[in-house]
């Protein structure tokens, strides 16, 4: 299983820092942190932006540990189209980069997303992508949110177009009541067309006792009170680096 | 020919349910239910119900909004209620037996609290979700044109519904009844048992509309 960290630089997600430090304190936790307390030796970190790049490869790299980023964005079907039906044809895909040349196209790529295809959010479309494609990068298809989950669970009409890479299909398990009925449905996604298939945990905070400080922290950037938090479906503490530990 | 509708089926038992809590988060860190109440149904007709007031070990506190909204009442709860372990075996017989479980806004709220429940016991909940009806996005589905398709699985038809919001769509228990003239004492709503009598009447409208 691999565990998939966030930190506070994809605003309003994760209560993780990227600061250097060895051990819990007062503040919040770090998933610099959480990576030497463990022995991690390579980690992987999906940011829906890329602000946190120059921390995470700074501290990743003073305490020799492999860094593995990749950038969660939108994925419409024409970058063009600014129109409210278009939010229909969204979904996320997740791209890492392997090296240097990877992380110049990725920020290409993002920087496309967050000027010409802005949108309520920084949306690619498949077209952009395969134009700037190249193996320094790799594209996953995410548990949540992705073109199957919003076909199967919104009234999303999303295409995807792989015909440019083979996507790694991600999995997870996080105690929600359709996390089976999306894990069916990539699993024969996958099978049908012959994709590598990983099972990830997404990571938001380091123990399930902090899923009430996540709570807040969601209900703030909401808006919102934890009384009527008007988050819809947030009731699982298994965004937990601690739930990763135990399933793993 | 539409013999296999659940509308015609007398054989099928239904469980309602309907959670009053002590605010509407999602997990129990923060959240309990106070009520539970469920009437069993067979065809049109209540056949049993069970209506139970929990007592739990826990420092939360009801706001004195959602007191007043859900007609909390603390000495009540304290006389009458009981260990939430000692209740549990029968609302998890009846749920597990039940062919359907049907609430409103269920896949919005009700199904967290349930399954927080069951593992609180420390018992798989995962078998019941296939089960769930919620007359909301039942009635939105019907109210925006999307009809079910029987060849699509209803939890997904259900699901794709409650992500689906539109402007000036109401569907309250409370307006599904008087929109369909239900004959009902609504001053007398979130009372739990009450509000499942009003439910089940609202479902025995919707069902003549959807093919399931």
């Amino acid at each position: 299983m691999i565990p998939l960290f966030k930190s506070h630089y994809s605003l309003g997600r994760s209560i993780l820092t990227l600061e250097d430090k060895n051990e819990a304190d007062d503040y919040p936790d770090s998933i610099i942190q959480i990576a030497k307390e463990n022995k991690l030796k390579e980690l992987f970190l999906v940011e829906d932006n890329m602000s946190s790049f120059l921390e995470a490869y700074t501290n990743t790299k003073s305490n020799n540990i492999k860094l593995n980023y990749g950038l969660r964005v939108t994925v419409t079907e024409s970058i063009n189209d600014k129109t409210d039906e278009s939010r229909q044809k969204n979904s996320k895909v997740v791209i890492f980069f392997r090296n240097k040349q990877g992380h110049e196209l990725l920020t290409k790529l993002f920087s496309t997303a967050a000027k010409a295809g802005f949108y309520y959010e920084p949306r690619l479309d498949y077209d952009t992508i395969s134009k700037n494609w190249s193996d320094d990068l790799l594209l996953c298809i995410p548990f949540y949110d992705s073109f199957i989950f919003n076909n199967t669970l919104r009234n999303s009409i999303c295409i995807p177009q792989f015909n440019f890479t083979k996507p790694i299909v991600f999995i997870e398990d996080n105690d929600l009541p359709f996390d089976y009925i999306i894990k069916d449905k990539m699993e024969k996604f996958a099978q049908e067309n012959k994709l590598e298939l990983f099972k990830t945990k997404s990571i938001y905070y380091n123990n399930k006792k902090d899923f009430k400080t996540y709570l807040t922290f969601r209900c703030i950037n909401n808006r919102s009170i934890l009384n009527k938090p008007e988050l819809d479906h947030m009731s699982s503490n298994e965004f937990a680096f601690e739930s990763y530990l135990k399933a793993k | 020919m539409d013999d296999h509708l659940l509308r015609y089926n007398k054989n099928k038992t239904l469980v309602f349910i309907d959670c009053e809590t002590f605010n509407l988060c999602l997990n129990f860190c923060h959240n309990i239910p106070w009520q539970i109440a469920m009437i069993k149904v067979q065809g049109d007709k209540k056949v049993d119900e069970k209506n139970y007031y929990l007592k739990w070990q826990t420092d939360l506190k009801i706001s004195q909004d959602a007191a007043r909204i859900t007609r909390y009442d603390h000495k009540k709860v304290q006389k009458e209620g009981h260990d939430p372990k000692e209740v549990f075996p029968t609302i998890k017989d009846w749920l597990d037996h039940a062919d359907y479980i049907v609430g409103h806004n269920t896949l919005g709220f009700d199904i967290y609290l349930i399954k927080e429940y069951y593992k609180y016991m420390g018992c798989n909940w995962h078998h019941l979700v296939n089960k769930f009806i919620d007359t909301n996005t039942m009635a939105r589905g019907i109210k925006y044109g999307i009809p079910y398709n029987p060849k699509e699985s209803l939890i997904e038809y259900q699901y794709k519904i409650y992500h689906t919001r539109k402007k000036g769509v109401k569907s309250s228990l409370t307006f599904l009844g008087k929109e369909n003239g239900i004959e009902h004492d609504y001053d007398k709503l979130h009372d739990a048992i009450n509000d499942l009598d009003l439910n089940l009447k609202v479902w025995n409208k919707l069902k003549w509309q959807v093919e399931i």
